[in-house]
C-alpha cells in the first residue's frame, strides 16, 4: 500500500513542472464578520477572486473596494482561520459560476457546490462553460418585445395581470400571503403548458429557512418539476456573502439557457433579504449609508440585476430569461424604500394583501393595485376575448359592494351584478399546489363571465367549476379543449362547441 | 485609535521626509514628539504598527526598496555575498530564518512582491 503511494508521488513529481516567477502580495490586516482588509496587490481589479493563504488552507474572497492603501474584500469561505498577516495573492479570475445541462435537478449554493448529497454536479474531466456572476445585460438591439405567454397555472394572474417571458413582474405583500406559493405555482404549470417551450425554472432561496428549502425541493419532486427546476440556496445560516451572490448566480445559470435559445424562469426569493446582505456588507466596508442605512448603489444593485432578464431576438436565438423577483414588505407598506426601488425596476407587480388572505381570497391578490405592464402583448387571444372585461367586472364588483353596504333597497340589476362578482371571486380562489392549464381557465372565465352560473349558488361555484372542468377533459378535449390550447385562439366555432357543453353539463 | 494608522503613519513621513539634511538633534526631536503625540492619544499599542506603516511611506517617497530574503537556516557567507549581489545601492535588506521553507530562498519586495523559491512553496502548488 505504502509503495503505491510512494509511486504515485513519484509520478505527480515528475509530471511536476513549475515556473519560477515573481508574484504579487498582499497581507491581511483586518479581519472581520467576513470582511478583510488587505494591503498590498496594487494592480488587483473589482471582482476579482484573492486567495488566502491560513494556515487551514486557502481561502478565497472577493476584492469589492480598491482603496488609495488596501482593499476591502468579502470572504466567500470560512472567515475564522483567517488571521493578520495572512499572505494574499490574486487569480486573475472574476467571480464566475459553472453552468450547464447537469444543474438541472440539483440543489447548489451560489459558488456551484452542490448541496443535495448527490455527488459532483460536473463530471470530474468535464471542463463546464463559466459565466460571470456581474454579466452585462443585452443591449436594446439584442432584444425583442415579450410576445411569448409564461402561464402561471393561476386564474386571476393569467387572465388580468398576464406574464411574458423575459418579463420581470414584482411579486410583492407581506409575510405569510402566499408570496413563494405563487411562484411555486408558476413552476409546477409549466407542465400543463404543452405546446410551449418548457422554461428551465431556478429558484434562488435568500436567506430562507433551510426547512423551507428542503420543503420547496420535495414538492418540486412530488411533482415531478424538479426534472426542470434548479434551486441556488443561500440559506438563513448562510454568511451574507452568500446570500449578496445568490440572485447573481441564479440569472447567471438562467443567462446560459436564455444564450441557448431556451427560456428560463428565475425567481428570487427574496429581494429585500438580499439588500439586507447587501447593507451588511456595505457598513462592514465602511462605505457610507444612505436612507434607511443602505448604501448609495442598492438601487444599481437590483437594477442591473434584473436588467439582464431579457426576450433575445431571433437572430441572438431567441431566448428568453424571465425575472420574478419576490419582495416582503412590512405591515403593507410597499412605499418603503426597498419595494419602491424594485417596483420602479420591473414591468409591473402583483400584490399580495394580508386582509384579503384572511378573508379566504387566495391569492391574496389586490387586482387595484396590481399591474403588468407589457404582459397583455403576450397574452393568448383566447384569454384577451373571454377574459378581457374580467378586470372591469370585477372593479365594478368592487365598487358596488362597498356601496351596497351603507344602502337599504338594492334594485334588481344591481343585485345581480353583485351576485355575478361574488361568483368571479369564488373562480378566482384557487387552492395551493393546483395551477390550472390556461384552455381550462379560458372555459371557467367564458362560462361565469357569460352568466351560465347565473343559477348556481355562491357557496356551489367551485364544485360546479371543477365538475365542468372535469366534464370537460373528459368528453370535450379533442374538440374544445386541443383547439384552445393548440392555437390559442378561441374560435366561433370552438365557442358554439363550449356553449353547447355548458348548457349540457348544467342541465346534467 | 484616534486616527486610523495610515494618517498617521503618513504624517510622521512626510515630516522625517521634510527633516532629511537636519542635525540629529532636530531628527531626534521630532520622533520624541511624534511618540508624546501618540501617547497623548492613548495609541501607544500600535506604535510599532505605525512606525512600520511611516517607513513604507518614506520608501515610497524615496524609491528605496525593502528587500526581505527568507531561508530556512543561516545561508553561509559566498550565499549571502551572491543574493546581495542581486540588490541595488541603497536597499534596505532585512534577512530572516524561517525554517518551515524547508529549503530554498524567498525574497519578498517592499512586501508587495513574492519570489518563492522555497520547497514549501513547491510543495504547497504540487499538492494544491
Amino acid at each position: 500500500m505504502s509503495y503505491e503511494i510512494i509511486e504515485k508521488l513519484k509520478r505527480e513529481i515528475e509530471g511536476y513542472k513549475e515556473k519560477l516567477e515573481w508574484q504579487e502580495i498582499g497581507r491581511v490586516i483586518e479581519v472581520g464578520d467576513g470582511i478583510v482588509k488587505i494591503l498590498g496587490l496594487r494592480n488587483a481589479v473589482s471582482q476579482e477572486i484573492l486567495a488566502i493563504e491560513t494556515t487551514q488552507g486557502t481561502r478565497a474572497a472577493l476584492a469589492l473596494n480598491l482603496e488609495e492603501e488596501s482593499i476591502g474584500a468579502l470572504v466567500l469561505d470560512d472567515f475564522l482561520t483567517i488571521e493578520v498577516g495572512d499572505t494574499v495573492k490574486r487569480t486573475g479570475q472574476v467571480l464566475s459560476i459553472e453552468v450547464g445541462e447537469e444543474l438541472i435537478g440539483r440543489v447548489v449554493n451560489p459558488l456551484g457546490v452542490p448541496l443535495d448529497g448527490r455527488g459532483p454536479v460536473f463530471k470530474t474531466n468535464a471542463k463546464p462553460q463559466r459565466n460571470p456572476l456581474e454579466g452585462h445585460s443585452p443591449s436594446v438591439l439584442e432584444r425583442e418585445s415579450v410576445n411569448t405567454p409564461l402561464h402561471t397555472g393561476l386564474k386571476a394572474i393569467d387572465s388580468m395581470i398576464p406574464i411574458g417571458r423575459g418579463q420581470r413582474e414584482l411579486i410583492i405583500g407581506d409575510r405569510q400571503v402566499g408570496k413563494t406559493a405563487l411562484a411555486l405555482d408558476a413552476i409546477l404549470n409549466q407542465l400543463n403548458d404543452k405546446t410551449r417551450r418548457t422554461p428551465i425554472c431556478i429558484y434562488v432561496a435568500i436567506g430562507q429557512k433551510e426547512s423551507k428549502i428542503v420543503r420547496i425541493a420535495e414538492t418540486l419532486k412530488k411533482f415531478d418539476a424538479l426534472k426542470y427546476t434548479i434551486i441556488i440556496a443561500a440559506s438563513a445560516s448562510s454568511p451574507a456573502a452568500l446570500w449578496y451572490l445568490a440572485p447573481y448566480a441564479g440569472c447567471a445559470i438562467g443567462e446560459y439557457f436564455r444564450d441557448k435559445g431556451q427560456d428560463a424562469l428565475v425567481i428570487y426569493d427574496d429581494l429585500s433579504k438580499h439588500a439586507w446582505a447587501y447593507r451588511q456588507i456595505s457598513l462592514l466596508l465602511r462605505r457610507p449609508p444612505g436612507r434607511e442605512a443602505y448604501p448609495g448603489d442598492i438601487f444599481y444593485l437590483h437594477s442591473r440585476l434584473l436588467e439582464r432578464a431579457a426576450k433575445l431576438s431571433k437572430e441572438k436565438g431567441g431566448g428568453s430569461l424571465t425575472a420574478l423577483p419576490i419582495v416582503e414588505t412590512q405591515l403593507g407598506d410597499v412605499t418603503a424604500y426597498i419595494p419602491t426601488n424594485i417596483i420602479s425596476i420591473t414591468d409591473g407587480q402583483i400584490y399580495l394583501e394580508s386582509d384579503l388572505f384572511y378573508q379566504g381570497l387566495r391569492p391574496a391578490l389586490n387586482v387595484g393595485i396590481s399591474v403588468s405592464r407589457v404582459g397583455s402583448t403576450a397574452q393568448t387571444k383566447a384569454m384577451k376575448k373571454v377574459a378581457g372585461k374580467l378586470r372591469l367586472a370585477h372593479a365594478q364588483f368592487r365598487e358596488l359592494q362597498a356601496f351596497v353596504q351603507f344602502a337599504t333597497d338594492v334594485d334588481e340589476a344591481t343585485k345581480k351584478k353583485i351576485a355575478q362578482g361574488q361568483k368571479i371571486n369564488e373562480v378566482l380562489k384557487q387552492e395551493d399546489l393546483a395551477p390550472v392549464p390556461f384552455e381550462k381557465q379560458v372555459c371557467v372565465f367564458y362560462a361565469v363571465l357569460n352568466n351560465y352560473f347565473e343559477n348556481v349558488a355562491v357557496e356551489d361555484i367551485k364544485k360546479t367549476e371543477y365538475g365542468l372542468l372535469d366534464y370537460l377533459a373528459k368528453l370535450h378535449e379533442n374538440d374544445i379543449l386541443k383547439p384552445i390550447r393548440d392555437t390559442g385562439d378561441f374560435s366561433d366555432a370552438t365557442e358554439a362547441k363550449l356553449k353547447e357543453a355548458i348548457m349540457r353539463f348544467l342541465t346534467k | 485609535m484616534k486616527y486610523p494608522a495610515h494618517i498617521y503613519a503618513k504624517a510622521l513621513a512626510e515630516v522625517i521626509v521634510a527633516a532629511k539634511g537636519e542635525s540629529g538633534a532636530a531628527q531626534d526631536a521630532i520622533v520624541r514628539r511624534f511618540i508624546a503625540l501618540v501617547r497623548q492619544n492613548g495609541d501607544e499599542a500600535h506604535l510599532r504598527k505605525l512606525v512600520e506603516e511611516a517607513a513604507r511611506f518614506v520608501r515610497g517617497k524615496s524609491g528605496v526598496r525593502k528587500m526581505t530574503i527568507e531561508t530556512a537556516r543561516s545561508l553561509p557567507a559566498t550565499q549571502k555575498r551572491a543574493l546581495r549581489a542581486l540588490t541595488k545601492q541603497g536597499d534596505v535588506i532585512e534577512e530572516k530564518i524561517d525554517p518551515e521553507l524547508v529549503a530554498g530562498v524567498r525574497v519578498l519586495i517592499n512586501d508587495e512582491l513574492q519570489f518563492d523559491g522555497s520547497l514549501k512553496g513547491k510543495l504547497d502548488k504540487l499538492f494544491q
